[in-house]
């Protein structure tokens, strides 16, 4: 199955990144592997462009971080605050709102 | 693992590996890649290409090292102008013994001795504005004579042992000051040249301050001495209106450093630097300026008019005027002091990322 077109992608990595560790405590390569697999892999992020944004989110209040060992290895692992919940929250509503928007126009030019 | 460490320090080669945002990125860093290749090798069954897939699958953003500094220089600087790390880096012992060093000699070489004159010299001021009475010159002098007479809390400094006690811990700690620094920056390994530029502006303006403040305890003494006459407010007025045009011809060159170090910066993409340089600059000159007293020379004009016999202005015009110029030096030796501070850090910093890059192209 063909990825999704990246410009479609553009603006809703965090988000994405929200939403996933508003359900767990993850780490960065786990929330790539994360979003491949709920998109059957045609969502993959950019391992490059990941961890700056994760460190942006986090100046921004909206991750904590810490370093957990996990057997013999340590990671680093992100968790939502609540200001990062409440930014999800407003992020959910306006993505709905758009995407419903967006439905609106497609299905209005299917039916001309 | 070497290997993995090795290709992280090539990807994030400005970043020091001893701060504390360097150990958090190149942890995470390290941990991401041990995923990537373990997964990467069931692919290829080949070690070699696994590290190289999964280095270049992180670095193919190309601008990861750019957004991770423009990140640890957030991390590491408020406001553009505190360095959260400064207590931490062990390996810069000299530097900040030599910045430290460098505040104490301006306290007690500079600073200290020139607020000592100031105070006795307030006091005396202060006596005269008491009086309101006609004659005010009379007044002047005698005022002047009683505090010359030791009163003062601090006339134990004026032009005494203490006085120049305090100048010689001042000028051991310029001493010491320069010697560490010279340590931390120029090594046998490190050209002197170019590192030279930073240090000749730091130490041009230890010397004219220290200048300065010799100059504004000699133009006090004279004020409060007993019988001081024209050609002693003459010589006074002179070595202050020296001071201050010295101070002026410095705070103009430290302007012309300020644009010749931005444009370096930036030719050398140190990204960070003109902001807190410019300002360290701009504070260093503006400082110099403000506590080299141009105020303290137009009222020694005026007193020594008041000795020749000339009409003289009230005394409580003399007494803010002197009260003026004493908040005028305290800002701008606050100023100073700060803008060395700043200076310092920068030296710090710029040394390190030349460092850094230049042990990055090895």
């Amino acid at each position: 199955m063909d990825r999704f077109d990246s410009e479609l992608m553009k603006g809703t990595g965090a988000t994405l990144i929200l939403a996933l560790l508003a359900e767990n405590e993850l780490h960065g390569y786990a929330l790539i592997q994360e979003l491949r697999r709920r998109s059957s892999d045609r969502f993959r992020m950019n391992e490059g462009a990941l961890y700056p944004l994760l460190h942006r989110l986090e100046r921004e209040g909206w991750l904590a971080s810490r370093t957990r060992q996990q057997g013999a290895r340590s990671r680093h692992c992100y968790r939502l605050t609540q200001a990062g919940r409440k930014a999800l929250d407003e992020r959910r509503s306006e993505w709905r709102a758009y995407a419903e928007f967006v439905e609106d126009v497609l299905e209005g030019s299917e039916k001309t | 693992m070497k290997r993995l460490v090795e290709q992280i320090d090539r990807l994030l080669r400005r970043i020091p590996p001893d701060s504390h945002y360097g150990r958090q990125v190149r942890n995470e860093l390290l941990g991401h890649l041990e995923e990537s290749v373990a997964e990467k090798v069931t692919e290829t069954n080949d070690l070699d290409e696994a590290l190289d897939r999964a280095t270049a699958a992180i670095g193919e953003a190309g601008d990861l090292e750019r957004v991770y500094y423009r990140d640890y220089l957030a991390s590491r600087y408020w406001l553009g102008f505190f360095d959260r790390e400064w207590l931490l880096r062990r390996e810069m012992l000299g530097l900040r013994v030599g910045a430290f060093a460098m505040i104490l000699g301006l306290c007690f070489g500079a600073l200290l001795p020139g607020l000592t004159a100031f105070v006795r010299f307030r006091t005396a001021v202060g006596q005269v504005a008491a009086s309101t009475e006609s004659g005010a010159s009379q007044f002047w002098l005698s005022a002047l004579r009683d505090v010359s007479g030791g009163t003062t809390l601090f006339s134990w400094l004026d032009g005494g042992l203490g006085f120049r006690l305090l100048v010689v811990l001042g000028l051991l700690a310029f001493a010491l000051a320069g010697s560490s620094l010279y340590r931390s920056l120029f090594d046998s390994e490190r050209r002197i040249q170019g590192r030279a530029l930073w240090l000749a502006p730091i130490a041009a303006a230890v010397l004219v301050f220290t200048w300065r403040a010799e100059d504004y305890a000699i133009a006090l003494s004279t004020m409060v001495q007993s019988s001081p006459t024209s050609q002693d407010f003459d010589l006074a007025a002179g070595r202050l209106a020296w001071s201050i045009a010295a101070t002026a011809v410095l705070a103009l060159i430290l302007g012309a450093w300020a644009v010749v170090l931005t444009r370096r910066a930036r030719r050398d993409d140190v990204s960070a630097e003109p902001r807190p340089l410019l300002t360290a600059l701009v504070l260093l000159g503006a400082g110099g300026f403000l506590a080299s007293h141009p105020l303290l020379w137009s009222t020694l004009q005026r007193a020594r008019a008041a000795v020749s016999g000339e009409p003289m202005p009230p005394p409580a015009v003399l007494a803010s005027s002197i009260h003026l110029d004493f908040v005028l030096f305290v800002m701008g030796g606050a100023a100073v002091i700060f803008a060395l501070y700043v200076l310092m850090r920068q030296l710090l910093e710029v040394e390190r990322v030349y460092q850094s890059r230049r042990h990055g192209e090895v």
